[in-house]
C-alpha cells in the first residue's frame, strides 16, 4: 500500500495540475487556479498539436518496426555464426547498450557534422548539411534511436531462440519447408509472448521519446515541424511556463500509451493471474 | 551396398562444405554489422584521444598517431568536475538502494498476498512505465517547488 501510494502521488498531482491554471505567477504564489478542462480544450484546438501527434505516431511505427525487424534479423544470425565472431558480436552490442542517450547523442553529433563530420567523409558527400528537413532531422533521430534500442531486442530475442526446441526446428526443415516458412509456423508462435512484451516496451519508449530529438535537433533548430510529442509537451509546459498546460498533454499522452497498449496489459494481467 | 557407400560419402562431403561456406557467408554478415554498430563508439574512443587540431581538420583521423590523454586532464580539472561525479554517485545509490527495497516490499506483496485491487495495482505499476518521462518532471517540479 505504502509503495501504491508513493508511486500514485505524482499521477495524482499530475491530474490535478492539469485541471488547473498554473503559471510562473501561480508556482510563486503556490496555488493554482482552478479552471476546469479549459487546458484539455486548448491543447485539443491547438494544430501543432495534431500535426505533432501524426508526425509522432509515424514516427513510432518507424522506429518500433525497424528495431523489431532488424533485432530479429540479428538475433537470427546470432544463432548461424560461430561460436567466436557471435561472442564478438556480443560484446558489441554490450558496449552500445552501456552507452547513455547523451553521449550517444553527442557522437551522432560529430558524425554528421557537416563541416567535418566522418560520415560525410565516408560517404564522399563534401560538406552535406544532415540537418535541413524535418524528415532529415527525424530520419537521424530514428538512426540514433534504433541503434540504441537494438541491443536489447537483440539479447532478448536470441535468448528467446534458444528456448525453440531444435526437434521441430529439424523436422519442418526436413518437410521442405523454406527457411522463412519455418520462422512464420514453428519459430513465431513460440516466441509470440516475447515480440509481445518488446512491441509493446518500444512503443512506450518510443512515443514519449524525449532525449534523443531534444537534443540531436538542437534548441535552436526545434520548431513545430519537427516537433514529437516529448518535445511538444516540454516546450508547452517548460518553455512558456504553463505547467498545467504541460501535464493535461502528459495526461493525453499517457491515455494514447494506454490505449495502444491495451493487449500488453491485458498479457500481463494474465501471466500475473497464472503466477 | 558397397556400390552404393562411396556416392553417399560424396554426397555427405558436398553437404558438409556447403554448410560450411555458409556459415563462412553469415560470418561476413555479422563481422560487417559489429563493424557498423560499433564504429560510433570506437569514434568517440577516438576522438577522445585526439589533438585538437586532430579533431577539427577536414579530413578525419581514423587513428591518432600522437594520442593525447590532455582532454581527460582538461575534464577532470574543470570546476564542479568532481561534484557533479559526487551528485551522481549519491542519486545512483539512493535510486539503487530505495528501488531495491520497494521493489523488494511490492514482490512480496504480489507475490504471497491476495489484497484487494492486486489487478489495480499491476496495471498501475505498467501504468507508470508509459507515462513519459518529461511529463513526469512537471509535478514534481512544482510540488517541489512550492515547498
Amino acid at each position: 500500500m505504502v509503495v501504491g501510494a508513493v508511486l500514485a502521488y505524482p499521477l495524482y498531482e499530475l491530474g490535478w495540475l492539469s485541471l488547473q491554471h498554473y503559471g510562473l505567477f501561480e508556482l510563486i504564489r503556490r496555488k493554482g487556479q482552478w479552471i476546469g478542462l479549459d487546458n484539455y480544450g486548448a491543447v485539443l484546438h491547438d494544430g501543432v498539436f495534431w500535426r505533432t501527434l501524426l508526425r509522432t505516431v509515424i514516427f513510432t511505427i518507424a522506429n518500433v518496426g525497424l528495431t523489431m525487424v532488424l533485432g530479429t534479423l540479428i538475433a537470427l544470425l546470432m544463432t548461424r555464426i560461430s561460436a567466436v565472431v557471435r561472442v564478438l558480436l556480443g560484446v558489441g552490442l554490450m558496449l552500445v547498450w552501456a552507452m547513455p542517450p547523451v553521449v550517444g547523442v553527442q557522437v551522432w553529433y560529430w558524425m554528421t557534422n557537416y563541416q567535418n563530420g566522418v560520415v560525410n567523409y565516408a560517404l564522399g558527400l563534401g560538406q552535406h548539411d544532415w540537418y535541413t528537413t524535418p524528415f532529415a532531422q527525424l530520419a537521424l533521430v530514428t538512426t540514433l534511436v534504433v541503434w540504441g534500442a537494438l541491443p536489447f531486442v537483440v539479447v532478448t530475442v536470441y535468448a528467446g531462440l534458444a528456448q525453440v526446441p531444435g526437434e521441430l526446428v529439424e523436422a519442418a526443415t526436413v518437410d521442405g519447408a523454406p527457411p522463412w516458412r519455418v520462422f512464420r509456423d514453428v519459430t513465431f508462435p513460440i516466441l509470440k509472448p516475447i515480440f509481445l512484451i518488446l512491441t509493446s516496451l518500444s512503443i512506450i519508449w518510443d512515443f514519449g521519446i524525449f532525449t534523443q530529438p531534444y537534443l540531436l535537433i538542437g534548441k535552436e533548430h526545434l520548431n513545430p515541424s519537427n516537433y514529437l510529442m516529448g518535445v511538444y509537451l516540454v516546450q508547452k509546459g517548460y518553455a512558456e511556463s504553463e505547467f498545467g498546460r504541460g501535464a493535461a498533454i502528459s495526461v493525453l499522452m499517457l491515455v494514447m500509451v494506454a490505449v495502444m497498449s491495451v493487449f500488453y496489459v491485458r498479457c500481463m494481467v494474465k501471466m500475473g493471474d497464472v503466477t | 551396398m558397397t556400390a552404393l557407400a562411396p556416392e553417399a560419402a560424396r554426397t555427405r562431403a558436398r553437404r558438409l562444405r556447403q554448410r560450411r561456406a555458409r556459415r563462412a557467408g553469415w560470418n561476413l554478415v555479422a563481422l560487417a554489422l559489429f563493424v557498423v554498430l560499433v564504429f560510433p563508439v570506437f569514434w568517440m574512443i577516438s576522438t577522445a584521444f585526439k589533438p585538437t587540431d586532430q579533431i577539427n581538420s577536414l579530413t578525419p583521423t581514423w587513428f591518432s598517431v600522437h594520442p593525447t590523454i590532455q582532454h581527460f586532464i582538461d575534464a577532470m580539472h574543470r570546476p564542479f568536475f568532481w561534484v557533479d561525479v559526487k551528485n551522481s554517485l549519491i542519486i545512483v545509490c539512493v535510486t539503487v538502494a530505495l528501488s531495491t527495497v520497494l521493489a523488494f516490499f511490492a514482490a512480496v506483496a504480489l507475490a504471497k498476498f491476495r489484497f484487494t485491487g492486486r489487478k489495480v495495482f499491476i496495471v498501475g505499476m505498467i501504468g507508470i512505465q508509459m507515462l513519459p518521462q518529461a511529463g513526469l518532471i512537471i509535478p514534481l517540479y512544482v510540488v517541489l517547488a512550492r515547498q
